[in-house]
Formats: C-alpha cells, structure tokens, sequence
C-alpha cells in the first residue's frame, strides 16, 4: 500500500530517527525528573512525524515491512532502560533505609508510566494491526511486563518489607507519609494486569502474617496489665485503625483477612481469660451494671463465630445467681419463722423485678441478641421452678394475678394492670408446671367472678388472652366458658327480673348458672333450705326448664350471697352473707338458743361445714351471733343465740366465710395430666405403629407443653395403656411397643 | 476523556499539499490519530494555553481526500453512522448505511479517490470511516472477475508468482 512516489524506508535508517527524535529525548527528560518540560513533552509535529514513521515501517510492502522488529524494538528498549538505569538506582537505595527505596520506587514507577504511555502512543499502528493478528501482548501489557520482570520482581522483598515497617510504625502511633505507601501499593494492585494476584501474593500475605505478630505482642502485653474494659477499648481501637488503614491506603478486598487476623489474635485467643479476669471479667462487670463495658464486649466478640456463647454461658450463670438468690430469701425468711402466705406478694415482685431488669439490659447491653434471650430463658425456668415452703411459685404468681385483679387490692392504673399481667406472664412462661397454674388461676378466677369481685372485665379478657397466646386456646378454653357464662348470665337476669315481677314473691333474687366442666367443682352441701328461698329457687326452676328443656340444674349453696336485714337493739344492719350463713341466720332469728347439735340437725350439714361458718358469725370481726362459751373456736358443745347487745358504726356489713374448697384440687391436675400422657402416647403410637420405649418417652415429654412428667409416670401410663389392650410388647423385644387398632 | 462535552474550538487540519481546513476539535476527534494528540494537550491542562494545538499535519493524505474526510467528519457528529453489521445484512450500501453516507462514498468512488480514502482512514485511524470504505470495495468487486476488479480500480496487470507468494504470505492471518 505504498504511495506511489514515497521512497522505501530501512529499518536502520527508520529506527535511527525514532531513537533520536523520539526514545531519546523521552529517556532525557525521564532521567533529569522533568526539568526542562515546559507543557508537552512532545509537540504535535514531534509526535506525528514518529507515528508516520512507524505507520510508513508497518505498512511497507515486504520485504521492507518492519513491524516485527519495530515491536521487539519497542520492548528491548523498555527493558534496556529499565536494567540499565532504573533497577542500579533502586538497588543503591535500597541499602539506605526503608523510606528512601519507597520514595525512589514511587518516582521510577511514576516515570515508567508516562515511558510507557509515550512508547504506546508512538508505536500506535503496531497495536491496531500487527499485535492484533498475532495475538500479542498490547504495547501497553508489554510495558507493564517489563516492569513487573525487570524491577519488580527484583525489588519486591525489600519493598514489602519497607511497607511493612512503615504500618507497624503507624500502628505505634508515629505520622508516616500514607501517600508513600499508597502509591506504592497501588505499583502491587496495578501490576497484576488485572488480577491481584502479585498484591495478595506478595504483600497481602506478608502483611497480614506480620499483622498476627505484631497484634500477638500487644495481647501479651494487654492481657498483664490491663483490666477487661481497658483490654477491650484497646481492641476496638485497634480494629478502627485497621480499618481505616486498608481505606486509607490497602486493596478493599484485604478488609476482612486484615480484621480477622486482629480479631483471632487480639479477641478470639485472650477470650476466655478476659472473660473471666478476675475483678474486671463479664461476670463482675454485670454485677456492677457497667451498661458501655458490656456493650463492648458484646459487640467485639460477636466479631467471632460462637463468640456470644461464653458470654451468654456467664449471662445465664449470673442471672440464675440472682434468681436463686431471691429463693434463697425466701427461704430464711421462712426459716427464721415467718408465717408462709400464698398472698405475699414480695417474691412475686421481686422476680418480676429481677425479669425486668436484665430483660431491659439484654435489649440495650446485648442489642437483644436471641442467644442471650435464652440465656434469660434458661436462667428463669432453672430458678422459677425452685419451690421452696409449703406453696408453689406458681401460686404465688397465680395470686399476685389475682391480686391485682381483684378489687381492692393493688392499686393500679389501666395501663399498668396490663404492664404488670404481661410481665407476669413472661414469667409464668418459664414455668414447667403450667398445668398447675392453669388450675389455681382458674380458682381464682371463679372465685373472682362469682363474688364480683373482679376489678374489670376487660382486664380479665386481656390476661387469658395473654395466657392464650403463650399456651394456645385449648389451654384457657375453660376460662372463656367462665367468662361467657357470666355474660350469658347478665343477658339472662333481666329477662328472669321480668318474670319474677309477674309473680307474688317480692324479693330480690337472682341465679348465675354455670356450665359444669368450666368451672371448678365445689362443695355443695344437701342443706335444709328455708321456704322463702325455695320458693324463689322453685321459680326460677320452671323458668329455666321451659327454655332449656336439655338441661340439668344443680345447685351449689356454698357460692350464694344474700343480704339479710337484721334488728339489733333499735338498730337495723344489711349483713351481706354468703347463702350458707343467710340460712343460719335465719334459723337463730327470734332470739332462740340453739346448740351445735341441734344446728346441725337442723341444717343437716356435716362439722366440715358447719364448724367454719359458726366461727365466721360468732368468732369474726362481726360477732352477731354470741356463742357459750365464749373462744375463738368452734366445738361440738357449744350453744349459740343472737347476740343482742351487737352493735357497729356502718350499717352495711359484709361478713365473709372462709372457703371451704382448696385454691386448686391437686388430684384432679394429676387426673388430667394423666389423660394428657395418655393421650399423648396414645396419638404418637397411633401414627408410628411400633417405637422403642425411650423414643416413645422422648417424643412424649416433647409433646407436653404445660408441664413436665417425670419417664417414671409415662412408664406408668404405657403399662396401664398395655393392660387396656390399646399397646402391647413385642413378643421379640420387651423395649418394643406395638399399638393395637 | 471528555468526549461528551462538545469542544467547538477550532483546529486547522494541513494535507501534504498545504491546503488547510478548518474544523471543530469535536469533529476531529472521529480521527483517532487527531485524537490521541488533542488529549495529550487535555491532559496537560493545568500547564500554559499558548501551547494549545493550533494545527495539525496531516502527512500523508493529500488535500482533495483531506476535503472528503472533513466533509465525513462534520456529517458524522451530526448523524452518526449506523453500525455496519457483519455479517453483511445486504449487498446494496444504501441498505446497510444512511442515504449520507451511501451517497457520499459513491461519490468519492466516482471521483476515483476510494483506495487513497482507505489509506488515509487507516493512516488517521477513523474506523467507521475505513469501514464504510472497504464495505464499498467488497459490494463493488462482488460477482466480478479478476480482470473487471483490475480495470475498475485501474490495477497494474497480473502479479508475478513471487509477488503472489509474498502476498500470501503477509496476508495468511486473512484465511
């Protein structure tokens, strides 16, 4: 494609011109560090005069095409001006110190650069045709390979550990120029070619291996003199400062190695000791609240897998500490002979207290990390369940429930009614024996309900559906039916009112029927009944049955109130008497003297009965019926009469029983657990047809949620379920259950 | 660089035989050559001004191929060529590339100038444009005989075998 007219270029002659107009002068201004360029290092004319060259060389026909030796031209001179002038002057500076060779490797890697750039530009026609068809390096690759060749290979020993030095003077705290290291650095990142391999091969690797030296160091030293939170802010520091390091001047991709590596050596490695260090470790530092040290310790170790469990181990430890603790209170306040009442609210406050608080410290110290959660958890239910004296604690959280529910105890606002059930109720769910409480809240409840003493029916909805939530329906099914059933009761009063209206008996009376099997069961003494009352119970009777023929009503005496007017003296009093002492009053009504023997004929109750409600009328805070003699207990010979002189200031008086039920039937939780086994190992076995006698067991005790039978009493239960044909053994493995359709 | 900024300055762009042709720095830059010259200067922003580029030599393309390249170069930053797809999707250039461009190569084919127009694109490195060239060459020598091709480019006659050999041989990369 030579034009017609243009003589034939030799490579000699061609090669002389691009040595003096171009290389030379290019290595001229390299050497004297750019003194005398002004602008341009070429001028416009300089530089397409070589490029024409080069293109007239390439696009010679042959023989005379040049491209192949103009490309090898290309890189020997590259590396001829790198062997001979750039590599002798590192190598003398790199005997004078560690700062010197890097400042001198950052100005000849800077000046290769512009070599290169200019050596590209020049020799541009080779790039477009004669490096493309034979698949060569670009112009610019080869640069950089002569450089990676020639000097960097060379050089790189005494230039990472330049850097290196450089960073653990850093790290001490000394100004270093991080410009210096950066630029150098990049020379790592740049002369891949693409890849990192050379960086991470031949600084990241060292650095980082230098890195676990240097921080190995400071642990021994920290770890003697140091207390835990001093430690730590060291630590936190330390692996600030790295990080800003490798954004100050270290690849992005060496952020995690370099922090792991100050992580193993400076956390993971001195953990246990830290945690543990006497005076200042995770457990002292609870004890004294130290809310920022905590903080950071939960922040720093969550760095390292697993590295939460010591802690949470120490949390649950500490927490369980407290926790028994206040069993323990408990237990010399008993000892040193103080009455136990389930009503005491003390213990109850103090573990709520005590939840409270390390709930609140595991949310803010530990960022709520689930791990701690449990660690909470598992403290609670080790020391919620520690029962100590003669009631339960799940009792005493029953009865505080009660407590606040009930009119007239605490006083409390809506809102913290509801704060306070649901704090309640996350202790109540550490509970292993939930069954039980389920049945004393139940007593109470009815107790409650029936004795309108319940503060608020909202409150109440609000509780069981907390329970609800925690347990699932079937565990608060029967509360509901309570619930219901006094609503059903309200709707129904007005409509029983209308009717009693239309008959003769002017009195007020009014029935609550209850579904047996929601309520607890009670005592309900066969008791002779004054007319007055049967007649209204009669009526009520006919009532009820027309509408709901299906029905069976009984009863229960003891759950009754009434209001009886009474004359003492000149004075009239409204006793307000549950149903029993009304019909006992009644019969002492006139002034008559009866003895106990004659009462209990008459009323035909049993001592169980009668001995509690005689001493409620003659030996309370209201004696309005005198008893001889006199005394504070109730005896088969005793006689009683009216008590004529009684008088008080208020004109209403309440004169409560005490009752004759327990708060909760302890049989009937066993009856039902019982069932609940039963049932239990009935459905796994139905589903599994045959299972080993553990794995029954395990699957059992897993399907439990509201209490936790010892393998004694399911063993138990397996044998009676054997008995009733629903299993039978294997006859080749007496650990074999097989269930029988 | 800053290729999306248009850069109206002017340049003078001088053929081999001195006629000059004035053109803004943007539509010169289609030429690579001009190109690799102007950013050198960009670069060096910050130094004097005096040292702007004021004209350029355009050493071996002569003023009538000069005359198409700047007419090429003004069109293109008005209406960039399409893309000349390969395979080639049809055997008419006015199928391939816009009316322009078709005209104008036709144009310059009349005119005798397509194989110095190839040379200079390839000399100032304007890639659509050496394109657009040879798709020319290759839809006028389609279908036709060695000797139609040599008189229609008016070629010298046959190669000798060594000539031939030697082709061969600097062109083995095209089979």
């Amino acid at each position: 494609m030579t034009e017609a007219g243009s003589e034939i270029i030799t490579f000699e002659r061609g090669w002389e011109e691009i040595q003096t107009k171009a290389i030379d002068k290019l290595e001229s201004i390299l050497d004297d560090g750019f003194k005398n360029v002004k602008g341009r290092m070429f001028g416009n004319e300089d530089y397409i005069q070589v490029y024409t060259l080069c293109y007239d060389m390439c696009t010679q026909r042959s023989p005379y095409n040049h491209s192949r030796e103009l490309y090898q031209r290309h890189g020997e001179t590259i590396e001829a001006y790198l062997t001979a002038k750039v590599l002798p002057a590192l190598r003398a500076r790199a005997s004078q110190g560690g700062t010197i060779l890097l400042n001198e490797l950052q100005k000849r890697w800077a000046n290769h650069q512009v070599m290169n750039k200019w050596m590209t530009k020049f020799f541009n026609y080779l790039d477009r045709f004669y490096v493309k068809h034979h698949s060569l390096q670009t112009l610019s690759q080869a640069g950089l390979r002569h450089f990676k060749q020639n000097i960097y290979e060379e050089i790189k020993p005494e230039a990472t550990s330049a850097i290196i030095a450089l960073i653990d003077e850093e790290r001490d705290g000394n100004m270093i120029d991080k410009t210096l290291i950066k630029t150098n650095i990049e020379l790592y990142e740049n002369i891949g070619m693409g890849n990192l391999e050379s960086y991470t091969n031949d600084l990241e690797q060292p650095l980082l291996d230098a890195t676990r030296d240097y921080y190995a160091k400071k642990r021994e030293l920290w770890i003697v003199h140091d207390s835990t939170p001093e430690y730590l802010i060291k630590a936190e520091k330390a692996l600030q400062d790295e990080k800003d390091r490798v954004h100050d001047y270290l690849n992005p991709l060496s952020e995690n190695k370099l922090l792991k590596v100050v992580e193993e050596e400076v956390l993971e490695k001195a953990e246990t000791i830290l945690l543990e260090k006497e005076g200042s470790g995770c457990y002292v530092l609870l004890s004294n609240d130290k809310s920022a040290d905590l903080q950071r310790m939960c922040r720093l170790f969550s760095r390292l897998d697993n590295g939460l469990d010591p802690i949470a181990a120490i949390v649950k430890k500490f927490i369980c500490d407290m926790g028994m603790e206040i069993v323990q209170q408990r237990q010399s306040r008993l000892e040193a002979g103080e009455k136990d009442k389930n009503d005491d609210p003390t213990f109850v406050k103090a573990l709520l207290a005590l939840h409270e608080k390390y709930l609140g410290v595991i949310k803010s110290d530990f960022s709520g990390h689930s791990i701690f959660q449990k660690a909470l958890k598992d403290a609670f239910v080790e020391f919620v369940n520690k029962n100590v004296g003669q009631y339960k604690n799940t009792e005493f959280m029953s009865t505080y429930c009660d407590r606040i529910l009930k009119s007239g105890g605490e006083k409390l606002s809506e809102k913290e009614v509801e704060e306070t059930l649901e704090k309640v109720v996350q202790l109540f769910s550490y509970l292993t024996e939930k069954d039980v409480f389920a049945e004393i809240y139940r007593n109470q409840l009815a107790k409650r309900l029936l004795n309108g003493r319940s503060a608020s029916s909202d409150a109440e909805k609000v509780m069981i559906s907390k329970l609800k939530m925690q347990c699932g329906t079937h565990f608060t099914s029967k509360m509901e039916g309570m619930i219901s059933d006094l609503a059903v009761g309200a709707d129904s009063k007005g409509e029983f009112d209308e009717h009693m209206k239309s008959t003769d008996v002017k009195m007020d009376f009014s029935v609550q029927v209850l579904t047996t099997g929601f309520w607890p069961t009670y005592k309900s003494p066969e008791i002779n009944i004054p007319d007055q009352m049967s007649t209204c119970m009669d009526i009520f009777k006919t009532w009820h049955d027309q509408r709901h023929q299906q029905r069976k009503l009984t009863w229960v005496f003891s759950l009754g109130n009434a209001t009886v007017r009474a004359n003492f003296g000149k004075k009239t009093y409204d006793l307000n008497v549950t149903s029993l002492q009304a019909i006992a009053l009644n019969l002492m009504n006139g002034g008559k003297k009866k003895t106990y023997e004659e009462l209990k004929q008459e009323l035909n109750l049993d001592d169980s009965v009668l001995k509690p409600l005689m001493h409620s009328l003659s030996c309370g805070k209201y004696k309005v019926i005198s008893k001889s003699p006199a005394s504070n207990k109730i005896n088969s010979t005793d006689s009683f009469v009216a008590n004529a002189k009684f008088s008080s200031n208020t004109r209403k008086i309440r004169i409560p029983m005490a009752s004759l039920d327990a708060t909760h039937n302890a049989k009937k939780v066993d009856e039902d657990r019982n069932y609940a086994i039963e049932a239990s190992i009935v459905r796994t076995m139905k589903a599994r047809k045959t299972l080993k006698h553990q794995q029954l067991v395990a699957e059992v005790l897993s399907q439990l949620a509201f209490f936790k039978p010892n393998p004694r009493a399911i063993k138990k239960r397996i044998e009676s379920l054997i008995d009733r044909e629903y299993l039978e053994r294997s006859a080749d493995d007496s650990q074999l259950y097989n269930y029988l359709a | 660089m800053n290729e999306e900024i248009d850069d109206n300055r002017e340049v003078t762009l001088i053929s081999n035989d001195c006629q000059q042709f004035n053109i803004t720095i943007k539509e010169a830059k289609i030429s690579k050559l001009i190109r690799e010259i102007i950013e050198e200067e960009e670069e060096d922003d910050d130094s004097d001004c005096e040292d702007e580029v004021k004209t350029i030599n355009i050493i071996k393309v002569s003023g009538d191929v000069l005359q198409y390249i700047v007419e090429y170069a003004k069109n293109y930053v008005l209406e960039a060529m399409d893309e000349i797809e390969s395979p080639l999707k049809s055997v008419k250039v006015d199928e391939i590339v816009q009316p322009w461009y078709a005209e104008f190569i036709q144009k310059v084919y009349a005119d005798g100038k397509l194989f110095q127009l190839v040379t200079a694109a390839n000399y100032m490195n304007i890639q659509e444009l050496l394109q657009l060239a040879c798709l020319k060459v290759a839809t006028t020598i389609k279908g036709k005989s060695q000797e139609q091709i040599r008189e229609i480019f008016g070629l010298s006659p046959e190669l000798t075998a060594e000539e031939r050999k030697q082709i061969e041989e600097e062109n083995k990369w095209v089979r």
